[in-house]
């Protein structure tokens, strides 16, 4: 039990970390983002042309494919 | 012009090194040793450099097909990479059973948070379409969480001296990709849009996958190759153990 209590902290404390950096990452400072230079949308694994991330949303991805436009919001 | 050429260079020199590891991984038969790596490097090339190129040729970039597909295969690679970093878990966890046990328990509760997380995602947002929205959201979760993980990985390697080369490149090659990619984000934002260095900036994602796919590439090529020993009628077993431990 005690075991479970400690792995959950520990599971919380890195989904927060990570969505900590998300945002970070996503804007640093609080003046609204600009857009990305031209054709620099997103970052993803791979070598293929990545789609435009959802609105408002810079997103990593993997791969090389080029990124195409996001899911409709 | 030169743009061109260097974007599509920069991308189909990613397919080429993808192919290479692939190949590497067949020729010096580490692929019986890697099996979960193996699978990932497979799922990488056929939906990267296969699947992904088809999409685009037949339906175009700025198609909601491409789309689509895109942000799906993007969330099979994360889930991939996710996977990925629990084998390398259980690989620096071989000798301790107890804090494999542990170490399990924490990655079963890190996948179920990511979930409620990126389902919080769609309900706090009512007019979000819903599929759309969750697989984009869930598939940039899990690369954050990778990242996060994938640095927790690394330090305990360090932390507790595991002797194994090969993991810590493997390792490290993961964090080229995550981390690089991360920053990338950091320094759009902190530059200019119009600044120079930041239209140059757009040629590093790339360059982190193939920063990630040189570095397993070094990492397979610098462990010893696998030889087949047969044993001949008449040979001692015996010799040739002493023949390898030589």
């Amino acid at each position: 039990m005690k075991n479970f209590f400690l792995a959950f902290l520990l599971a919380l404390l890195v989904v927060l970390s990570s969505a900590s950096i998300r945002q970070s990452v996503v804007g640093i400072g609080g003046s609204p983002m600009p857009m990305p230079p031209k054709q620099m949308v997103a970052v993803g694994i791979g070598g293929s042309p990545m789609p435009m991330p959802p609105k408002q949303m810079v997103a990593v991805g993997i791969g090389g494919s080029p990124m195409p436009m996001p899911p409709k919001q | 012009m030169g743009d061109f050429v260097l974007t599509h260079g920069l991308q189909y020199l990613t397919y080429a090194i993808e192919v290479c590891v692939g190949l590497l991984l067949i020729r010096r038969g580490t692929w019986r040793r890697l099996k979960g790596f193996c699978l990932y490097v497979a799922v990488l090339f056929l939906l990267d450099s296969v699947a992904r190129p088809a999409v685009l040729h037949y339906f175009g970039q700025r198609s909601a097909t491409y789309a689509s597909f895109w942000w799906l295969t993007d969330v099979v690679l994360a889930l991939g990479a996710f996977l990925l970093i629990c084998s390398f878990f259980r690989r620096a966890c071989a000798q301790e059973e107890k804090m494999w046990r542990f170490v399990r328990l924490l990655l079963v509760l890190v996948f179920i948070l990511v979930l409620v997380i990126s389902a919080a995602f769609i309900l706090r947002n009512p007019n979000h379409n819903a599929a759309g929205g969750f697989t984009a959201e869930i598939g940039q979760n899990l690369f954050f969480t990778c990242l996060v993980l994938n640095t927790l990985l690394y330090i305990m390697i360090q932390q507790f001296a595991i002797d194994d080369d090969e993991l810590a490149l493997l390792v490290g090659g993961i964090g080229i990709q995550f981390a690089g990619e991360a920053a990338f984000l950091a320094l759009c934002n902190l530059l200019p849009a119009e600044s120079k260095f930041a239209y140059a900036l757009r040629f590093l994602p790339p360059c982190c996958t193939l920063g990630m796919l040189l570095t397993w590439a070094y990492a397979i090529s610098k462990t010893p190759q696998e030889v087949p020993v047969l044993l001949l009628p008449g040979r001692d077993p015996g010799m040739l153990e002493a023949i390898a431990n030589s």
